[in-house]
């Protein structure tokens, strides 16, 4: 209305409007360092004339001054199901990648102490006691070797079962993250919904969500959907996890131990229906795989490399004769095959069975013993080299499948650094744009005061010093 | 469109450099602190397959080492065996052709010759019982401590066996390191002890069939001789297959250390350049921070 007091009502507004768009700045720079922070503007409109004529109220062509129409959250969706996807991928690699590096850690070749270089001198051992078949030392020396070779398995084998139920135990406090952020989803959600009913804009509830959701994808993949009323679904594999304000959860099943994965993988499922959850990505994801294929394939093919050291020796033992005369028995316990369990059952050394040659008979009945070492030459140079050859490739192969993960790590890393410096781009607080601001509603609003203050004297004049 | 930079981006894009700045210069540390640049099998899976290879050959060719050695000390011992054997029979013949052309002579000087002939035979026994770390080395694959014994009436019998004593000495290939005692000292019935029992029994009564003593005296010695020379020819083997070994070992000794070993002259080199980078990237972080519009307002 182009009335004097018409204009204290448009310096009024620019006023309010000003301040209002300083707090909203002020709230920036206050955020400037929070995780996960949306920078928020205020986005102002000008305030025309009456649009409707009517007999007391038109307009003359000059506006009514501003107002905030809102605070607008300045957040790219895409960017944000971006950052969501490639943080789920990386968290999956990383963790690959530390099975592995432990895995690797475990066996630690190549060296001079790892389980190659034990095969190696039992090897040597059969040699030794040819060498010298009567000498009980040679002998006494080679089930020490064994029993070396058998404890060094045993280890190995036991520290792939530690670090399966530790990666158990770390997929079953996640599963409860998981859940537990879920519920938090679910209750910001009818917070949210309710805030913009009320006609507030919850800009500071949806950026916890956010932040929430983006931790929920890095534990497991999910997809999000935002719905009209405020509120943001979360699926995972196409399942809702948070609809609205109800949350379901997550329960992990399946094996308890390494030696049950076979018969019973590890599986995620809902709790509610018990239908599988299909996981690939994210912490989950990563250990899933671990948990049902990675440590139990480094598991099987140790078990089978002491499986076959078994049965190459008791094999050839039992081809042989001992220092007694009679026929070699079990060097190895045949019931005890699996890297775990693989004990040495010999003790008396006489009874290894070095000599391919049988014992005669003597003139007075005596058995005679042959001191031939054929049976102990032929476990020195054959036996026992398909074992350690296929433990080499295993090695071999575990290093390929390590350093593999790690390039894919590391080409992945680069990609989430990519993706947040874009997402950081859009919705970051930029201090010095801040600043800026600060100072154009600064000067705004010292310009609408001076308005005042000059309506103040225009109306003054008017009122007190015309026809005085 | 132009990208905002904020301080945020700025801060991590400088965080994550140098964060791969450190994780470079922690591998290098680690090279040099082990001495190995391979110190887990995805350092360099190609690198850990060779390493692991070079090992067993390492270890197995030491052992053909060990075991050559030993070889060498068996036909050593039988060396010295058959040269004392030989000594024997020569000093035999020279007695016997001695008694031959004696003639009908003196049974004084063949009396003598018979003690010492018996005092011979006993010193003969004691050659054919030589031992090596308690194995009788001629007695084959027996456990007995002798080979040969000597009953109340003074006949020796053979109380080993004919197994061949073996030793690997490289790849597929095993030597034998025995004499048999028949290579030695002949079958049973004719060997050289039969043969003194003989000469022995014609001193006394026979001296007319000294002079067949005297080519069955040849033939012992001949065969010793040869003995001898086999002998030889397994020691000759043996040696160079041992000289062989030991080249070996040092050639993949030298090539496990250029695959797993670090060059310590580069790695030092990298760590000191990786250093100066990590104290560039540093430095540039701490000046770009500093800068704020805050600075110039006032």
């Amino acid at each position: 209305m182009g009335t004097e007091l018409g204009s204290l009502s448009t310096a009024l507004s620019a006023l309010q409007s000003e301040r209002k768009a300083l707090e909203v700045t002020g709230q920036n720079i206050a955020n400037a360092n929070t995780a996960g922070y949306t920078r928020q503007r205020a986005n102002m409109q000008a305030v025309g004339g009456s649009v409707q004529p009517a007999m007391y109220s038109k307009s003359d062509g000059i506006g009514n001054g501003v107002t905030v129409v809102d605070v607008q959250r300045l957040q790219d969706a895409f960017l944000e199901q971006r950052a969501n996807t490639e943080n789920g991928a990386l968290s999956s690699l990383n963790v690959s990648q530390q099975t592995y590096s432990d895995i690797e850690n475990s066996f630690g070749e190549p060296g001079a102490t790892g389980i190659q270089n034990l095969l190696s001198t039992f090897a040597n051992g059969w040699d030794d006691v040819a060498n010298n078949p009567k000498d009980p030392g040679a002998r006494t020396a080679l089930i020490g070797d064994a029993q070396s070779v058998a404890s060094a398995l045993n280890t190995s084998s036991s520290a792939l079962n530690a670090q399966w139920a530790s990666s158990k135990q770390t997929l079953n406090s996640e599963v409860g993250q998981i859940n537990d952020a879920a519920t938090n989803i679910a209750a910001l959600n009818k917070a949210i919904v309710a805030a913009a009913n009320a006609g507030n804009s919850p800009n500071d509830l949806m950026d916890q969500r956010d932040s929430l959701i983006r931790s929920v994808a890095s534990m497991i993949g999910v997809t999000t959907k935002p719905q009209a009323d405020g509120s943001t679904d979360v699926l995972i594999g196409g399942s809702s996890l948070v609809s609205g304000s109800l949350a379901r959860q997550l329960t992990v099943g399946g094996a308890s131990a390494l030696d049950q994965v076979a018969a019973t993988p590890v599986s995620l499922s809902w709790a509610d229906s018990g239908t599988a959850v299909n996981a690939t990505t994210g912490d989950v994801g990563g250990y899933l795989t671990s948990l049902n294929s990675t440590i139990p394939s480094y598991s099987d093919q140790l078990d089978a490399i002491a499986s076959s050291l078994v049965t190459a020796v008791n094999a050839q033992q039992a081809l042989g004769y001992d220092l007694n005369g009679a026929a070699g028995g079990n060097f190895f316990d045949p019931t005890k095959t699996t890297a775990a369990n693989i004990a040495v059952t010999i003790s008396d050394p006489n009874t290894v069975a070095a000599s391919a040659v049988g014992p005669t008979v003597d003139a007075n009945g005596n058995t005679v013993p042959s001191l031939d070492g054929a049976n102990a030459q032929l476990i020195a140079s054959t036996s026992l080299k398909p074992t350690s050859d296929t433990y080499r490739q295993m090695i071999v192969q575990l290093g390929s499948a390590s350093q593999s993960v790690q390039q894919k790590t590391s080409t992945q890393q680069a990609v989430v650094q990519q993706v947040q410096t874009s997402r950081d781009s859009a919705a970051g607080v930029d201090l010095d744009e801040e600043q800026t601001n600060l100072i154009s509603y600064q000067q705004a609003y010292n310009a609408a005061a001076q308005y005042v203050t000059v309506i103040n004297s225009v109306l003054d004049t008017l009122i007190n010093r015309m026809l005085a | 469109m132009t990208m905002r930079v904020t301080q945020n981006a700025v801060t991590s894009l400088m965080l994550a450099g140098l964060q791969g700045n450190q994780s470079r210069l922690s591998t290098l540390e680690q090279q040099l602190s082990s001495g190995k640049q391979i110190n887990k099998p995805s350092d360099d899976p190609v690198g850990t397959d060779q390493a692991m290879r070079f090992r067993t050959d390492i270890s197995r060719n030491t052992q053909y080492q060990r075991n050559a050695q030993d070889g060498l000390s068996w036909l050593g011992t039988a060396d010295n065996a058959l040269q004392s054997g030989v000594s024997i029979l020569q000093r035999l013949q020279t007695l016997t052709t001695q008694a031959a052309n004696t003639g009908s002579g003196n049974s004084t000087s063949r009396a003598a010759i018979a003690t010492e002939v018996a005092s011979l035979k006993q010193q003969m026994m004691s050659v054919a019982n030589t031992t090596y770390l308690g194995r009788p080395i001629f007695g084959g694959t027996t456990p007995n401590d002798t080979a040969y014994i000597q009953d109340a009436n003074g006949v020796v019998s053979y109380q080993g066996d004919s197994g061949a004593v073996m030793r690997t000495v490289a790849d597929n290939t095993q030597v034998q390191v025995n004499i048999s005692n028949t290579a030695a000292f002949g079958a049973a019935g004719s060997d050289v002890f039969s043969m003194f029992d003989q000469i022995g029994s014609d001193l006394q009564s026979n001296q007319g069939n000294l002079s067949n003593d005297l080519s069955s005296i040849s033939d012992a010695l001949g065969r010793m001789t040869s003995a001898q020379a086999t002998e030889g020819a397994a020691y000759n083997r043996i040696t160079a297959l041992n000289t062989s070994s030991t080249n070996l070992v040092t050639n993949l000794t030298s090539n496990l250390s250029s695959v797993e070993d670090v060059d310590t002259a580069k790695a030092i080199t990298d760590f000191t350049m990786q250093q100066a980078s990590y104290q560039a990237s540093l430095s540039a972080m701490s000046q770009v921070l500093q800068l704020s519009l805050t600075a110039f307002l006032k």
